[in-house]
């Protein structure tokens, strides 16, 4: 089965903290965990399945959005909770329950293996019975599991990648205080109004929302290793998303968001209102921008963009486990010690880096959700493809974790990313990476290049059941003219196959970009970063983009059209190309 | 429909209603100047070519109800000019915002696990193109087109501009998906004959009301304090091994106004408590039981100390079940008490109540799949349904000895119908069947009885003929069991309840279930024996019970009592209104119970952490 793997747009800004770490003082709810897990896995171990290997995990989210429209508020939202999720394992590191069954046959539904729990740490004995209670649950769950991976390892050819299920790692010890959540609720409605209000300065914007996101996720991790662990992490989140339509359908959106693992991290009110009414202003130009039609050849893809694209292309294709499943397509897992890029290119995945171009990282963490430290794993170096990105579960090759284990509560973690680096030996400036550009067209005898400045997010396919293939959103495309002019156009997206796309990269600018997002996939969405330089693809192609096929609104708006309409809109022209 | 004189019309039937049943509180009759601006408002709603013009008192009218205003206004120039080209205009258009505020925590053995605050408005759009004979409602896209017509997520402050923009884009939305579904349902009928010609729309009066209720203080502390409070009860026991208590405060507020005149504004304030506890007993079977309390206000729920006796007492009898023996299998006569009597009726009898349609599906392979979803009682108009002694009523006017309404009660339902009492069996007799504005082939008009998205039961009351004595009932059924020369007899006294909050039970119950889920696993049943001793049974079903059986009722209690639950089921599942069913006890002539036969997960392996033994002797 194919994995779609899905970024959804996210910018960023300002101000790092790093938790600095603490010495271990035995929290209270570690403690409590601590104790019940050794209790659980001696009663377990001495069942006729025994289990070999047992983890708790806390979560708590400590939540507060705003969200406002055409400068109203129009909802609020506090929640705090504790989940807890279990991994409880019987038969052994070569073979276990969580062994992926081959030919379909899915697991029956056996209900929810994780509860709440006490949202303060002065409740052990709470804490203590619902653990109890889950991992009872979890136990019975684990057993039936391990019965039908049993037959099915017995009844279906022998696998390819014969290494086991699980491999040992290092026991962690981490304490960090529990980060205070900043919510201040009548400012962040005050805020989320007036960061929506440009938007109804156009009659044609039909969609416009500013959301003010906080959450601080503290996570409790105990394990049968010895790991015990406590981290804290905030993350601030404003997003402002607006959309209009073209005449003859096309829905135009545009999305900014910005990241900040501090509230004070996030932009000024000024800036905010500023890139809001960008957004219009690009919005209005995209409704009347020509359509591009099918189109290859050579194109910039922006330091944003070009995040994206690695993260696509290479990033999901890195994925340790997907060089195991049987319906995988499989991409690297025989090129390591192959050149796959341009030798100028080296590739690392690093979640320990909390800061890069002057943003915040969304991808960085201390440990990952099995309890192994989070480490800079090099994949691509000098354009030579060395390694994957590992969680418990080993591959031929690669027998240990390096740290990339991660899920969203209540799922199973897989190997993910987290902050993909792009570096570059030899780069160029902007300038002289647009005047390769304007050679290749001129080379080819082309009538323009394309250049590729914000996206939306993307998708990719990496089974083998549908093409292995990638296809990146974008939301502003300009053509670039052989005589350096600049048009903005509408209505493509960008399409590849991996190794062929790679191929085609010869070049990067000076200048790095970060894109901060959310990444969704088996284990759930986690947060992940891409930092790349503006690169240069000698050839890429183009599709047209799926488009609505619902006409504009049929009445005019409704009053006097927009409250102030033309406000904002005197800049509404072509924006040029970043850097150029 | 226009009223000539808006006083005399049916506002002023309304209020006397209100004031006559008692509905509306102090506070509301404070209140009754807010009814002016929206008779106001109708005046100008119902005005005919000039929707949009304004009332002569259209200032007082924009001061005191901009959301109002604002969907007056839109709503007058949608059904003046929105028209795609030769596409046909609306015929009906009705906004309905829901307003929700609300606060709500869980705990778990007197631990806070989860605390939510938050605040939203809803506008939903009814929009009908084609005609009342046909429209495009009534359908089963495959797109869902049919189903949902547009929806938009309104500013909470009354910003009239603002609110205007988003009524404005998700009329346009609902009006594309309006015309787009009429063509696919006309395209699905092409080739087919209906075997019922019924009208999509029904055609009814005007109505305007006010059933506006205090607040219910959204007090985030106490309600974190009750939910402690409350779970605390479970904290000390060794029998039940998973406990939730979730306690919110809630207000909703519905405005609605359509086209032809119709609106209203209906405050729902809500404070519930519900606990839900599951564990399992000796032999793994798992075993689960509710408690749950609702008022509209803080000061109508039960004290806290009795709320918590109610819980230690279903501690009480989880704990015994526990150690209860199995009944293998019985058939044979039934009684019903209390609870049981009432929980039967909302999960077997109830739904079967409800005058729902079953939609054209645009996959011709859907048809017989939607089929088995309709109600048989709409064949049995004029049957006999239920034994003679008993008749069915609703009353969404119904008030307590205190002359208070029940939860069940409202004074217009969500289509703007009035609510209305309605006899549904008389004598055993089929007499009709609960109604919205969607009708059904012999029932073309509404009974006011939509709740939510489909028809639902507001107050409904079992009325016996005569009855017996407690005494004489349980002397009935033993009279039957020995006639049987059977060894015992069955008394249920609680039945398992569709508010069951944790997860994984619930979850189970459903996908056991499906759509007809049946009757619920029994929670309290008692072997009796000829002698009056009695014995608890661990836990048992009833495989095979449906609303045929209500036709054999042997022997009804005269005393009757009062619960509210939620009614489910069918088609009409989703929604969250509460239903207060009154009923006496039933005796049933023959019944099967018997075990379980589900596979039964083994009891816990590890001993519980505190100490005391899991698994009871």
């Amino acid at each position: 089965m194919s994995k779609p793997a899905k970024l959804a747009a996210l910018l960023t800004a300002a101000v790092v903290v790093v938790a600095a770490p603490q010495p271990l003082r035995a929290d209270a709810t570690l403690k409590a965990m601590a104790t019940e897990l050794e209790r659980s896995l001696k009663a377990f171990s001495e069942q006729p399945t025994p289990a070999y290997y047992l983890s708790y995990e806390i979560t708590e989210d400590r939540t507060a959005t705003a969200s406002a429209a055409f400068g109203a508020l129009t909802a609020w939202m506090e929640m705090d909770r504790r989940i807890l999720d279990i991994d409880l394992r019987v038969g052994g590191y070569d073979l276990d329950n969580t062994h992926p069954i081959r030919g379909g046959g899915r697991l029956g539904f056996s209900g929810p293996s994780y509860g709440n729990v006490p949202l303060a740490d002065t409740d052990p004995d709470v804490l203590r019975s619902l653990l109890w209670y889950w991992t009872d649950k979890k136990y019975k769950q684990a057993l039936e599991k391990f019965t039908m991976v049993k037959t099915n390892v017995q009844v279906k050819v022998e696998e390819e990648d014969t290494t086991g299920d699980f491999s040992p790692a290092k026991a962690e010890q981490a304490e960090e205080d529990s980060v205070p959540l900043m919510f201040d609720r009548a400012a962040w409605e005050r805020k989320v109004a007036e960061y929506s209000a440009p938007f109804a300065g156009s009659p044609h914007i039909y969609s416009a929302q500013a959301s003010l996101n906080g959450n601080v996720e503290t996570r409790w991790y105990v394990n049968s290793d010895g790991s015990r662990i406590k981290v804290s992490q905030p993350f601030y989140r404003l997003t402002l998303v607006a959309s209009t339509k073209a005449d003859d359908g096309m829905e135009l959106p545009r999305y900014e968001t910005f990241f900040s693992l501090t509230l004070d991290g996030l932009p000024s009110d000024e800036e905010v209102v500023d890139t809001a009414r960008g957004m219009v202003a690009d919005l209005e130009a995209l409704r009347t921008a020509p359509l591009v039609d099918p189109y290859t050849g050579p194109a910039i893809l922006s330091g944003r963009a070009s995040g994206v694209f690695f993260h696509e292309i290479l990033g999901h294709r890195l994925e340790g486990h997907r060089q195991k499943l049987a319906t995988e397509g499989q991409t690297f897992k025989k090129m390591v010690g192959e050149q796959v890029l341009d030798p100028a290119f080296s590739v690392v995945f690093d979640p320990t880096a909390t800061r890069a171009a002057a943003t915040d990282l969304a991808g960085s963490y201390r440990f990952d959700n099995q309890g192994v430290k989070a480490r800079r794993v090099p994949v691509i170096e000098k354009g030579v493809l060395t390694n994957f990105l590992m969680s418990r579960r080993p591959i031929e090759g690669f027998p240990r974790s390096n740290g990339h284990g991660r899920k969203n509560v209540g799922a199973h973690p897989v190997a993910r990313q987290s902050n993909l680096i792009v570096e570059v030996t030899t780069p160029v400036s902007n300038a002289a990476l647009k005047a390769r550009l304007l050679e290749m067209v001129r080379d080819q005898g082309l009538p323009f290049g394309l250049y590729f400045e914000d996206i939306q997010g993307g998708f990719t396919t990496t089974g083998r059941f549908r093409p292995n293939a990638f296809n990146v959103q974008p939301v502003l495309v300009y053509r670039i003219y052989p005589d350096g002019r600049e048009e903005l156009v509408r209505g493509v997206d960008l399409i590849g196959t991996p190794l062929t796309s790679f191929s085609k990269i010869t070049a990067a600018s000076d200048e790095v970009a970060v894109f901060n997002g959310m990444c969704g996939a088996e284990s759930g969405s986690v947060p992940v970063a891409a930092v790349s330089p503006a690169i240069l693809v000698s050839q890429i192609e183009v599709q047209k983009k799926d488009k609505s096929q619902d006409r504009t609104p049929v009445l005019e708006p409704p009053g006097d059209g927009a409250r102030s309409f033309g406000h904002g809109l005197a800049h509404g022209a072509a924006r040029p190309a970043e850097g150029q | 429909m226009m009223f000539d004189d808006h006083l005399r019309g049916p506002l002023a039937a309304a209020e006397q209603r209100d004031t006559a049943r008692g509905p509306v509180s102090k506070r509301t009759e404070r209140g009754r100047r807010a009814p002016l601006w929206l008779v106001l408002a109708l005046v100008a709603v119902a005005a005919p070519a000039g929707a949009q013009e304004a009332p002569a008192d259209e200032p007082a009218l924009a001061q005191d109800n901009v959301l109002f205003k604002a969907m007056r206004d839109e709503l007058g120039r949608t059904m003046e000019r929105l028209r795609l080209d030769d596409a046909q205009k609306p015929y009906f258009v009705a906004y309905r915002v829901r307003e929700t505020a609300g606060v709500g925590a869980s705990a778990s053995m007197g631990a806070v696990v989860g605390r939510q605050h938050r605040h939203g408005r809803w506008l939903n759009v009814e929009l009908r193109v084609g005609s009342r004979e046909l429209d495009n409602t009534n359908f089963f896209g495959n797109r869902f087109a049919g189903l949902f017509s547009g929806g938009a997520a309104l500013p909470l402050a009354d910003d009239y501009e603002n609110l205007r923009r988003h009524i404005w884009l998700a009329t346009d939305a609902a009006y594309k998906q309006a015309l787009s579904a009429l063509a696919g349902k006309k395209a699905a009928l092409q080739n087919k004959k209906q075997s019922e010609e019924v009208a999509d729309f029904s055609e009814e009066e005007p109505f305007i009301a006010v059933n506006e209720r205090p607040p219910v203080a959204l007090d985030a502390a106490r309600v974190a304090a009750l939910a402690r409070q409350v779970s605390a009860a479970f904290k000390d026991s060794s029998d039940v091994f998973l406990s939730d208590v979730g306690v919110s405060a809630v207000n909703t507020t519905i405005s609605y106004l359509n086209s032809e005149g119709s609106f209203f504004v209906r405050g729902e304030p809500m404070v519930s408590i519900n606990v839900s506890a599951v564990t399992q007993a000796d032999d793994g079977t798992e075993l689960s039981d509710v408690a749950t309390a609702d008022a509209r206000l803080w000061e109508g729920l039960p004290k806290t100390e009795e709320f918590v006796r109610e819980v230690e007492t279903m501690i009480d009898h989880l704990a015994e079940r526990r150690r209860a023996a199995n009944l293998e299998r019985y058939t044979g006569p039934v009684l019903f008490e209390g609870q049981a009597a009432a929980e039967l009726v909302a999960q077997v009898l109830a739904p079967r109540l409800l005058a729902i349609r079953v939609p054209v599906p645009e996959n011709p392979m859907m048809e017989n799949m939607l089929q088995q979803l309709r109600n048989p009682f709409l064949d049995k108009i004029g049957a006999r349904v239920l034994a003679r002694s008993l008749s069915v009523v609703d009353d969404p006017a119904a008030t307590d000895e205190d002359g208070k309404p029940l939860l069940g009660s409202y004074v217009v339902d969500d289509d703007s119908v009035p609510a209305r009492r309605t006899s549904l069996v008389e004598n055993g007799i089929l007499k009709t069947l609960l109604s919205t504005r969607v009708p059904v082939a012999d029932l073309p008009n509404s009974t006011g009885s939509r709740r939510g998205g489909a028809p639902g039961p507001s107050n409904l009351f079992v009325i016996p003929k005569g009855g017996l004595s407690d005494d004489e009932l349980r002397a009935e059924l033993l009279a039957l069991v020995a006639e049987r020369g059977a060894e015992h007899g069955v008394i249920v006294r609680r039945v398992g309840s569709p508010r069951l909050q944790i997860a994984d039970a619930s979850l189970l119950m459903m996908m056991q279930g499906g759509l007809n889920p049946g009757v619920r696993p029994l929670v309290l049943a008692y072997k009796v024996f000829p002698d009056g001793r009695e014995e608890l049974i661990r836990k048992a079903i009833l495989p095979d019970f449906d609303e045929g059986q209500f036709k054999d009722i042997v022997a009804v209690s005269e005393r009757r009592t009062r619960h509210v639950t939620l009614v489910t089921g069918g088609l009409a599942a989703g929604g969250d209104a509460l239903t207060t069913i009154e009923t006496p006890a039933f005796v049933f002539e023959d019944v099967t119970v018997r075990r379980p036969t589900e596979a039964v997960p083994k009891p816990p392996v590890a001993t519980h952490p505190l100490g005391v033994r899991p698994v009871a002797n």
